[in-house]
């Protein structure tokens, strides 16, 4: 049963992952865009996320998905 | 005006689910898995319908109001992130395993991979063990919100009637619809608490000037809320939290939406869309329950959205409130209790009582009866519930995320052997009953001996771990 998807999505799930620990701005508090810049990060974050999830769609379809 | 809001809300769900109903075919692969016919649309409705719950609105404005504005991270992003991956990987593989061989449960796949009963039997125990106590926050939580929201404890109404409202209608709709109705009533039912989110979200924010008058606030008033904080604690935590979301892939409910689908192609819709709503939904919720405590000292006697909402609007957006409670709750329960019915039928009656043969209108007929004895039953069990079982409730998701290296390696990894699998699950029970037991001790919120670290972060990489070490040394049934 082994699958026939591209592991290249695995990274950019490491690198959204990595993204979540945006520990630099940790103690942080100045507002961007009306809310705490941690806030506006991580909504940012999944912005991006859903713009990487696109690409997969896209570009790392399973050839035998629909089988 | 509230109860009538609600009441209203209520027919039209009711109504949604009964038309559901005018299109079942009455076989046993309608009305768990409704023929496999659900489009993108619907499908990413419910798929975040379902994985969102009573704790996004009220749970989450709560600890918001708590802890500030890291909550969004902690349980927002991380599910925005984790989740799509999800539904990529095993979601869309889970789908066109289970129409080539006609799979209804978790249990059948597990079955037919390890070719072991026991097994089979071993992840069907412990899922029904895990699933209990997280449905039961919903029927609880309704029964909760509604005495609330009618005036609090001695004037409200009984929590009993909240609950008995939430069991009786979500009960006629999917016994009725099956999972075409659930789905159906699932796309309403988000469609409802995201508008409600951005309503809310309007209406109390603009009694402060705006979120950037309120965020500024905030920020003088409470400095420690609007950041993360930078201590081992805060860091042990997001790390953690990553993790938890992985709960999602193990649920049933979420396996028997996934094999709902239409077609793979139907999860590209939910895949891509998946983290900007889950954002829409938690950015509100979290920003209105961290400015809240510029209006509220604490201690609070109520759920704060709820008092924002009364003390910042009319009735009428508190009965939306209530419909958008009502609508986390039941989204999540329908499926909870479909899935739990669907396992029983096929996994314990079909299985073991009929040998694999069981006519399709006896199905049907069996569905009905153990929608109908686990709603009960989690009713029943609302009316004597404490908080503990809501902590009971949150450990559930722990014991999911567990199951997953076990469920991922049953799709993906050839070299998995039925030994390895048990060693997994084993390790998951073994390490939850004895973090369960050590946190009974520990007044206030829980982590591995006091570091931040929570047990989901030292329960799946060691179910893992089990489950590569047992597969060590044995040739496994696909090998073979």
């Amino acid at each position: 049963m082994s699958g026939s998807h591209p592991r290249w999505p695995l990274l950019l799930l490491l690198l959204l992952a990595a993204g979540f620990e945006n520990f630099w701005l940790w103690g942080e508090d100045w507002l961007l865009f009306g809310v705490p810049v941690n806030l506006a990060y991580h909504v940012g974050l999944c912005v991006v996320g859903a713009g990487l999830l696109a690409a997969v769609v896209r570009w790392g379809w399973p050839d035998d998905a629909d089988d | 005006m509230v109860l009538l809001v609600l009441s209203a809300y209520l027919l039209v769900v009711l109504g949604v689910g009964l038309f559901g109903h005018r299109l079942f075919r009455g076989t046993g692969e309608d009305y768990f898995l409704a023929s496999r016919s659900i489009g993108p649309v619907v499908l990413l409705m419910t798929l975040l319908g379902t994985n969102m719950t009573a704790f996004t609105l009220l749970g989450a404005s709560g600890e918001a109001y708590r802890r500030g504005v890291i909550v969004f991270a902690l349980m927002g992003s991380s599910t925005a992130i984790i989740v799509p991956f999800l539904f990529y990987y095993l979601g869309i593989r889970s789908w066109k395993l289970g129409k080539r061989h006609g799979y209804v449960t978790q249990v059948q796949l597990v079955r037919d991979r390890y070719g072991s009963d026991g097994l089979g039997a071993l992840l069907f125990v412990v899922a029904v063990a895990l699933m209990l106590p997280y449905l039961l926050i919903g029927v609880k939580g309704g029964g909760d919100a509604l005495n609330v929201l009618t005036g609090g404890p001695g004037v409200g109404l009984p929590s009993w009637v909240g609950s008995l409202a939430v069991c009786a209608v979500t009960y006629v709709y999917v016994s009725y619809g099956g999972m075409r109705s659930t789905a159906w009533v699932n796309a309403l039912q988000t469609t409802v608490f995201l508008l409600f989110g951005v309503a809310a979200y309007a209406a109390v924010v603009s009694q402060f000037g705006g979120i950037g008058a309120a965020m500024g606030r905030l920020r003088t008033e409470y400095a420690e809320m609007a950041s993360f904080g930078t201590d081992r604690f805060a860091f042990m935590q997001m790390g953690s939290f990553l993790l938890l979301p992985l709960c999602t892939g193990a649920f049933p409910h979420l396996y028997s939406h996934w094999l709902s689908a239409r077609s793979a192609r139907s999860f590209r819709l939910a895949i891509v869309a998946y983290p900007v709503l889950v954002a829409a939904i938690w950015f509100p919720s979290v920003t209105l329950g961290a400015i809240g405590r510029l209006q509220f000292a604490p201690p609070l006697d109520g759920p704060i959205l709820v008092k924002l909402i009364v003390a910042n609007t009319g009735e009428i957006l508190a009965g939306c409130l209530a419909a958008g409670v009502f609508a986390a709750i039941m989204s999540s329960l329908d499926s909870q209790i479909l899935a739990l019915g669907a396992m029983f039928t096929q996994d314990i009656v079909r299985h073991y009582g009929f040998d694999g043969k069981l006519r399709e209108e006896r199905q049907v007929w069996f569905g009905r009866v153990f929608v109908l004895a686990f709603l009960g039953l989690a009713f029943l069990c609302s009316l004597v519930a404490s908080q503990s079982i809501f902590a009971l409730g949150t450990w559930a998701l722990t014991g999911f995320a567990g199951l997953l290296p076990m469920l991922a390696a049953t799709l993906f990894w050839p070299r998995a052997t039925a030994r390895g699998a048990a060693a997994s699950i084993v390790t998951v029970v073994v390490l939850w009953v004895g973090l369960f037991w050590d946190s009974l001790s520990v007044e206030g919120a829980y982590s591995v001996a006091g570091t931040g670290l929570m047990p989901v972060a030292l329960i799946v990489p060691a179910s893992g771990l089990a489950l590569v070490l047992g597969s060590l040394g044995r040739r496994s049934r696909s090998q073979r």
